[in-house]
């Protein structure tokens, strides 16, 4: 249906009133979103944390049945410590002796060459070593 | 190159490209701006939270895990499937719009012919469209006007006959059978004027300009109607003396005069 130019005019909403419109929604979604994703990269620590802990509760028990700690996640699972433990970070597992292991977690959360680390060992505490 | 944009048509989903797209992208901006506004209120807190965390969770450390939890389930649940439901109902209403503008277009094609004087289609929507009050209120709207066209076409068809007969009386006919062909040609003017009167017209002129002149023709017909009658009745009494050529001439006159109106 082809439309006269004064019909044309006479619409409600022009293209371009509604396009200034998303530009706007468009420009707070950005800035809402640069948060999320801050946010997002603390959810990602606070996630990685929590299987920290999970990790050292699971060598606590392992000590406590092996009179010593391991480096060996195959061990840990098979007290109940999760298969997976996160799906953004890698994680290492260094024992060099029974009395003593720390567990690492590295991942990129945003592509940059910097890597956020974590790491917990026997005392319980959940260190941020380098942040992304 | 009309029956290339039917086809063209036919195929797609966008008869009025312009509107409809408009149309889509304001249900688009509606949904984005719902999703925005209801995502803020909803985790807004909770990404504040996160952002000054570990210090915000120092007291309540549990609550962070929670906070994380709930920011991965909008991330990974709840935006994805808005995304999905806005493409949707974006493509939807261009499927309903098209239901809308589909009716339109075949509206604005019958309108078309009508102005072209066609009152023999109808309009016809598809099955499922909407606006079937409007196929319905057009159908009826060119019934009527065929119906009263095709009246008025019966009239004048009528009045050209008369006419014709009334043409040939003048001079094979006696004046009795003059006298009935100017009355028979009165009725068909008066039926061709109360036809024509039906029609209310903005400028009153067309069609009401029409009758008017019209009814001052059947008027002239009429009294050259009576004046034959007098002259046949005083043909009878003067035992053909040539009044009755008089009072053809007089109708020839009168007749003339009202005649001119049309």
């Amino acid at each position: 249906m082809r439309q006269s130019r004064a019909a044309q005019t006479r619409a409600g909403v022009s293209f371009i009133e509604l396009s200034i419109v998303l530009l706007i929604i468009a420009l707070l979604t950005l800035g809402g979103l640069v948060k999320v994703r801050e946010a997002k990269k603390n959810a990602c620590r606070i996630r990685a944390t929590v299987a920290l802990e999970d990790v050292h509760r699971m060598e606590i028990l392992h000590a406590a049945v092996h009179s010593g700690y391991t480096a060996d996640f195959a061990a840990l699972r098979s007290l109940g410590l999760a298969e997976n433990l996160d799906p953004l970070y890698r994680f290492e597992l260094i024992s060099s002796d029974p009395e003593a292991f720390t567990c690492s977690a590295a991942a990129n959360l945003d592509g940059d060459a910097q890597v956020d680390s974590l790491a917990v060992n026997e005392t319980g505490v959940v260190l941020t070593l380098v942040k992304d | 190159m009309q029956e290339q944009q039917n086809r063209r048509r036919k195929g797609s989903f966008l008869l009025n490209r312009r509107a409809q797209l408009l149309q889509a992208l304001l249900i688009v901006t509606y949904l984005v701006a719902y999703t925005v506004a209801l995502s803020a209120a909803a985790i807004g807190p909770t990404v504040v939270a996160l952002l000054r965390y570990p210090e915000s969770f120092a007291a309540t450390p549990q609550r962070a895990v929670t906070a994380a939890t709930e920011l991965f389930f909008f991330e990974e649940r709840l935006w994805p499937l808005a995304v999905v439901l806005i493409i949707l109902f974006g493509l939807h209403s261009i499927y309903m719009s098209h239901r809308i503008y589909g009716p339109l277009v075949r509206v604005r094609a019958e309108a078309d012919r009508v102005a072209e004087g066609d009152l023999s289609r109808r309009v016809v929507f598809r099955k499922g469209d909407q606006l079937s009050d409007l196929e319905d209120a057009m159908n009826d709207m060119i019934a009527a006007t065929d119906v009263r066209v095709a009246g008025v076409q019966r009239a004048a068809r009528r009045c050209s006959a008369r006419l014709r007969r009334l043409h040939e009386s003048q001079f094979t006919g006696s004046p009795a059978t003059r006298l009935d062909a100017y009355e028979e040609m009165a009725a068909e003017f008066d039926t061709l004027v109360e036809r024509l009167s039906e029609f209310r017209t903005t400028e009153g002129g067309a069609v009401s300009g029409a009758a008017g002149a019209l009814g001052g023709a059947a008027g002239a017909v009429g009294a050259a109607a009576g004046v034959v009658g007098a002259a046949a009745n005083g043909a009878e009494s003067s035992a053909e003396n040539g009044a009755d050529a008089d009072g053809a001439e007089r109708v020839r006159a009168t007749g003339t005069g009202g005649m001119a109106g049309i």
